[in-house]
């Protein structure tokens, strides 16, 4: 096998192992902390005893907890779709489904933003590093350090309070108009959509963009002091074409790895701006379900989230090893 | 006012090899800053009970009021003083921030340090735990974790810690693995120092601004993981902090009382904190590292 194959089939197994050990702590969790879902429900909703011996049996609770772990596995890996169970609040509607329809709004969201903000935060961070000390270079370190220190829903809230309740540039809230009839995918429906998601996006990207655009810059500190840049400077190249193709090139790797290493925390900032927009994804799907005890439903999120995140960092590590031949051999 | 300033960094003028970092702390303009607001939201803390003109649990007016002069910043759905609950919120909030950020940095330290240490099999198990703490969406199983520990500030520490020490020890054991191979750590080992001295000793001493700087940013860190908990619901009912406040401002929807101070303010003491502590971890990181600064080359 090449040293590339070899490469990615070690972070495929590291993949594996990690999806792994998140499933194990879904199902850990909760009999660590010795809480009975059934008894959550029960006391949630005034259970006979009855219901509550029916419902030990369907959570297969009146086994070991080995069987239990095998009954889990067989249920969330073996089976597609995965079967988490059903939701309280909606029953009978399943887990999977109520996730299947909100899923694809949160990606549409992250996916996005974190693409225009990996853009616009690699451009700065290239314009700042060729500027040191510049205006730009003095304002990102300070819009870094603001948004750092802030819980990013926050800004969702500001930027609600200023552009959607008394400006009313914006909606309030919401995915789509209720007025809305046009057929989805059609035009009409497309622009209501983006309109829609235009205050949570700007929110995740007025949020990120500086992080990138700092690791940009700082990797840029480093690769000016580089043999080949002070060579090519030498030869006479003109300032731009150094940093825009030397510096650039160079520079995207760690930027890459970020949005990888940052890609969950990127999500779980996500989940939060949704409940502040009432924006139909996963994140006002699982305050919901808090809200309303909705067992199952929390625990096939998670199921869920660790998913994504874990197939996105591999995506990025994929990526990361097309673009910088070096890795694959370390 | 350089004479009033090198008095003050005086004052510090203890131990030899800790005065020199914290002198340096204090003349540097953004360190000053850091220390001066952080200074004062202690005193606000610690005080809260003084300053708060009521009790924030105490009904002391009709629902909704507007800001005025009794009650600066209105009142909740209840009549509650907001005011009130903002400054005793100041004290949980610092106390969540301090506790969790203690605990992360000592068990990202002693993970990283005896991770970059033993090398071998110690190093890849630990490092690929890491690994895997690193790629789980933290937030989320934060939420997950709360959730069934239940509401509480015990639950809220407890995910804090256990989610936040992982890219800290990243940190410190590939600067332990850096320190490691330098002369004097190889003196040490060769004249016979026990291991726990070489380690603990020699090698940590000189990673302390590095672990103060991140533990700063580990205070932040957790007010906002805090304040993201408290909004979803899951800090304790019982007690205001910072996210609390912004959680009821929210689900009362604050926005259609004219609770515009109401929601925003939560927010602004977070980031000021997170400033502060970021003006200190920065001031820190240049003094030992001072290649990444923009104040000049």
């Amino acid at each position: 096998m090449s040293a590339y194959g070899r490469f990615l089939l070690r972070r495929a197994v590291y993949a594996v192992i990690t999806f792994f050990i998140a499933l194990v702590m879904i199902f850990i969790i909760p009999r660590l902390v010795a809480v009975n879902p059934v008894d959550i429900i029960a006391a949630s909703q005034q259970l006979p005893p009855s219901a509550i011996r029916q419902l030990t049996v369907e959570f297969g609770l009146n086994k070991p907890v080995y069987v239990q772990f095998l009954l889990y596995l067989k249920n969330v890996i073996l089976t597609f779709p995965p079967n988490l169970g059903f939701s309280y609040e909606y029953y009978p509607i399943s887990v999977w489904k109520l996730i299947s329809i909100s899923l694809p709004w949160t990606l549409f969201l992250v996916g996005t933003s974190v693409a225009i903000s990996a853009f616009l935060g690699t451009m700065m961070g290239l314009y700042a590093g060729m500027n040191r000390g510049g205006i730009l270079d003095r304002m990102m370190s300070y819009a870094a350090m603001t948004t750092q220190s802030l819980p990013y829903f926050w800004i969702a809230i500001v930027l609600q309070i200023l552009l959607a309740v008394v400006l009313r540039v914006f909606p309030i809230g919401g995915a789509i108009s209720i007025t809305d009839v046009s057929p989805p995918y059609s035009l009409p429906w497309i622009q209501d959509v983006v309109y829609h998601a235009l205050l949570p996006m700007i929110t995740i990207v007025i949020a990120t963009t500086p992080v990138y655009s700092i690791i940009m810059r700082n990797t840029l500190v480093d690769i000016v002091r580089e043999d080949y840049m002070v060579a090519a400077e030498a030869k006479g190249l003109k300032k731009s074409t150094l940093y825009n193709t030397y510096g650039l090139r160079n520079g995207i790797l760690p930027v890459v790895s970020l949005i990888a290493v940052h890609f969950g925390y990127v999500v779980g900032g996500a989940l939060l701006v949704e409940i502040v927009f009432s924006y139909p994804g996963v994140g006002t799907l699982l305050f919901n379900a808090i809200l309303s005890h909705d067992y199952p439903l929390i625990q096939g999120i998670f199921f869920i989230l660790a998913i994504t995140v874990i197939g996105a960092n591999f995506i990025a590590d994929v990526i990361y090893s097309y673009i910088d031949p070096r890795i694959r051999y370390t | 006012m350089t004479e009033s300033r090198s008095r003050f960094a005086r004052l510090f003028h203890t131990e030899a090899g800790t005065d020199t970092v914290l002198l340096r702390l204090l003349h540097s303009k953004s360190g000053l800053v850091g220390i001066f607001i952080l200074a004062a939201l202690s005193a606000v803390a610690l005080l809260s009970s003084f300053i708060a003109p009521y009790s924030p649990y105490a009904i002391v007016a009709s629902p909704y009021l507007p800001p005025s002069q009794s009650h600066l910043l209105g009142t909740d759905g209840l009549g509650r003083d907001i005011f009130s609950q903002m400054i005793y919120g100041t004290r949980l909030s610092l106390e969540i921030g301090f506790v969790s950020a203690v605990g992360i940095t000592v068990i990202g330290t002693v993970v990283g340090v005896v991770s970059g240490f033993a090398g071998s099999y110690v190093d890849e198990a630990l490092m690929r735990f890491v690994d895997v703490m690193l790629v789980i969406p933290s937030i989320a199983f934060m939420i997950f974790v709360a959730t069934i520990m239940g509401p509480g500030v015990v639950s809220v520490l407890t995910v804090i810690i256990v989610f936040g020490w992982p890219p800290l020890s990243r940190m410190i054991r590939s600067q332990t693995l850096s320190i490691k191979r330098r002369g004097f750590v190889e003196s040490a080992v060769v004249s016979g120092s026990p291991r726990y001295y070489t380690l603990f000793r020699v090698i940590l001493p000189n990673m302390t601004s590095l672990i103060v700087a991140n533990a700063m940013l580990a205070v932040i860190y957790a007010i906002i993981a805090d304040a993201s908990l408290a909004f979803i619901g899951l800090a304790s009912t019982n007690s205001y902090s910072w996210g609390s406040v912004l959680y009821n401002a929210q689900i009362e929807g604050a926005i259609y009382h004219n609770g515009m101070l109401w929601i925003t303010l939560p927010g602004v003491a977070i980031a000021i904190t997170g400033i502060a502590m970021t003006l200190i971890a920065r001031a820190f990181g240049d003094i030992t590292d001072p290649r990444f600064s923009t104040e000049g080359r």
